[in-house]
């Protein structure tokens, strides 16, 4: 036991003061930051996140819009907008005077054929893609309001697209706004990020046994400590970082949504869930021993890390399916493929913590997954384990799936 | 009693016989020479003694019983296929090893200062091990070996990469420790370092034993009937009792007449009037021995 908490201990300080891995740890949540507060800072966007309100213009604009009517289509402005917010012209030379004095940074003009032909143009001296959107978001509303002749209600209705929620009859679960572009891009994030995590911890332990093959420290080892305490300290170790890794990248993520919800008005309903992190925890814990009991398997088996890397790409395909399925996932994240990838070990931490990134997921597909990945994850220890012994330690060979499969169920004596 | 005592023990991997049937014991304040030529069954033997494998017959006694963990902690071992971690500075690196050797991490801070400081390493211990040239990895092997105090300390071909100062340095360390009391055991392709330390020796061939004795008891039943001889001034043509008088570089080798006692040829000489300034029994040196035995094994495998 004492043997074991020393080479987990190791392991662990090896891996965390290496110049390399505090880069990545620290850089991978620094750059979106960063790219946010850069948004922040130059987007002068400082928006509010319960701007949902259809009128609010944005706020931190010094200066209102204007519009040209020629269609005659606003008759009146919605209550809560004045018109100090969105300024009336008779005719485009106005307009463009007013622009000129700096009275408003741009107008719409609203074609005599609106009606007919639904179109209006924007204009203004300079471009900002980070604001004209919203500022779009405005005459059109306030164009909806007078065509439904002030119905602030069936404006509410109209203003939000049409959306067809699937129920299924047995879970409850709750899908959330998938019309905005993070809808898909959460889950898909949550998604990288799972297997970048689970990926790096388990390659950890790849690399940690066949560098000592390499090292040649092996039988120094072998004289020293049980193989089995030996892969025990490294599981644990390197479990450790990948959890300091998650909990670090996915509370850093969970912390830029919720700032990032204020800069760049991400609704609320598409903020990730606390309990994300519980179950992301849990999941990855299982994934990684999953993944890293493999991955160990692997390493004991080849005698150098260039072999290794051939063996790798065999295992990972599995892992890899949720990633390449994603699209599917989210679009559908209680459909048949979910759920059926959420109950296969091999691709349930994936799939499972894509999923709950776009829905809630019921809890009796948690827990079937997790008591499949655990039942697997037993399995499996116990094979590679039994590989753990010192005449395959010492040695090496080419790798294929078949020995593999034959060194995991009839480890040879030694 | 004996720190190793293995009673018939076999290995075999495949169709390979590593190891048929070996028995021998280490005892306490010696030097022990384990030789033999590449897949004689030397690391075999070595590795089960370590319980890193199971011997598939016969049994092993070590520090008075079977393998335990508490006594993986009393033995220094120095494998063949070494290495360090060579991405971890050198310190840290000792301090790892020696705590898997059950040595409390200040205890082994402390001791590795003073070995490092007589293998003179102090000054690197902050660079990476990669960083540090071949012979000073070497000693820090060694210091692997040593840190925990072994009772049993196995070392594998220990001078390799070594320059004759530190040769000497591993030499003298060596034989204090088997002063100690301790039991070494030697594994080495360099014969006069096994004529200079080895106090008994064991030759295995094929996983057999060959020779197993006293360095003296195995290179007298080898001895040959010769007596090396320097003289100052000319040998009579003739001496009684001398079969046959070879000329050597400077020196003269007589092979002597059957029955024949050194003695007699060392009074004959000096009745005859010639003046020596060497007269030595000739001993066939180790190397001689090993050439000779494996060879005449190989050829009796051939037939």
């Amino acid at each position: 036991m004492k043997k074991t908490w020393i080479v987990l201990k190791t392991e662990f300080i090896n891996t965390v003061t290496r110049r390399s891995f505090l880069l990545t740890l620290i850089l991978v949540p620094l750059v979106p930051a960063l790219i946010l507060g850069g948004i922040s800072l130059f987007g002068g966007d400082e928006g509010d996140s319960s701007s949902g309100t259809l009128f609010q213009p944005s706020q931190g604009e010094t200066l209102p819009d204007g519009y040209v009517d020629l269609s005659g289509v606003i008759n009146q402005l919605p209550p809560g907008l004045d018109s100090d917010s969105l300024v009336e012209f008779e005719n485009p030379d106005a307009a463009r005077d007013a622009i000129q004095a700096d009275e408003i940074k741009g107008y719409f003009l609203i074609e005599k054929d609106f009606l007919k032909s639904g179109e209006m143009k924007y204009f203004r001296e300079d471009f900002n893609p980070l604001t004209a959107m919203e500022t779009t978001g405005i005459i059109d509303a306030v164009v909806r309001y007078n065509l439904l002749e002030g119905d602030l209600d069936q404006l509410e209705t109209l203003s939000q697209p049409i959306e067809v929620n699937r129920v299924d009859l047995a879970p409850e679960v709750e899908e959330r706004d998938n019309t905005h572009p993070l809808a898909f891009y959460l889950p898909y994030g949550v998604s990288m990020l799972f297997y970048v995590v689970i990926m790096t911890s388990a390659s950890l332990m790849l690399g940690s046994i066949t560098k000592e093959k390499e090292n040649r420290v092996m039988e120094i080892l072998m004289s020293s400590i049980k193989p089995v305490e030996l892969f025990t300290g490294k599981i644990l170790g390197l479990g450790l970082i990948g959890l300091l890794q998650m909990v670090l990248w996915m509370g850093s993520g969970m912390l830029l949504l919720k700032l990032g919800g204020t800069t760049l008005n991400i609704p609320p309903n598409l903020q990730l869930p606390p309990q994300i992190l519980i179950w992301g925890i849990a999941f990855f814990i299982l994934g990684y021993l999953l993944y890293a009991t493999i991955m160990a398997g692997i390493g004991v088996l080849v005698p150098n890390l260039k072999e290794a890397s051939q063996a790798t790409y065999v295992v990972i395909i599995p892992f890899l399916i949720p990633l390449m399925l994603v699209g599917a996932i989210i679009e559908n994240p209680n459909g048949i493929l979910s759920t059926v990838l959420s109950l296969i070990p091999f691709t349930a931490p994936n799939t499972i913590m894509t999923r709950m990134a776009a829905t809630t997921v019921p809890l009796w597909q948690l827990l079937v997954a997790i008591g499949l990945l655990i039942a697997s994850i037993l399995l499996l220890l116990r094979g590679v384990a039994g590989m753990f012994r010192a005449q395959t330690l010492l040695t090496g060979s080419k790798f294929s799936l078949g020995l593999f499969i034959k060194t995991l169920f009839r480890p040879e004596r030694t | 009693m004996s720190i190793i005592k293995t009673l018939n023990i076999s290995k075999r991997f495949g169709e390979v016989q590593a190891v048929d049937n070996l028995s021998f014991e280490v005892q306490p304040g010696e030097i022990f020479g384990l030789l033999g030529p590449n897949g004689a069954g030397k690391t075999t033997s070595i590795r089960m003694i370590l319980d890193i494998f199971k011997p598939d017959e016969g049994e092993i006694r070590i520090l008075g019983g079977p393998m335990t963990d508490e006594k993986k902690n009393r033995i220094g071992y120095l494998p063949e296929e070494r290495g360090l971690y060579q991405e971890i500075p050198l310190e840290r690196c000792l301090i790892f090893l020696a705590a898997l050797k059950g040595l409390d991490e200040d205890l082994a801070a402390s001791k590795l200062k003073d070995y490092m400081e007589h293998f003179d390493l102090y000054q690197y211990r902050d660079k990476k091990v990669k960083e540090l040239s071949k012979g000073m990895q070497q000693k820090a092997q060694l210091i692997t070996t040593l840190v925990h105090d072994p009772e049993l300390i196995i070392i594998d071909e220990p001078f390799t990469s070594l320059d004759p100062v530190n040769t000497e340095m591993v030499k003298e360390l060596l034989q204090s420790k088997r002063d100690e009391g301790k039991a070494i055991i030697m594994s080495t392709h360099q014969m006069n370092q096994v004529e200079e330390l080895c106090d008994r020796i064991l030759l295995i061939d094929h996983g057999h034993r060959v020779l197993y004795g006293t360095l003296q008891e195995i290179q007298g039943k080898f001895a040959s009937r010769d007596i090396l001889v320097t003289p100052l001034n000319e040998l009579p043509q003739t001496i009684e009792g001398v079969q046959e008088i070879k000329k050597l570089n400077g020196r003269f080798r007589l092979t002597l007449e059957e029955h024949t006692k050194p003695n007699l040829i060392l009074r004959n000489l000096i009745n005859s009037g010639v003046e020596l300034t060497e007269f030595e029994v000739a001993v066939p040196p180790l190397n001689e021995i090993f050439i000779k035995v494996v060879k005449e094994k190989a050829g009796g495998v051939n037939d």
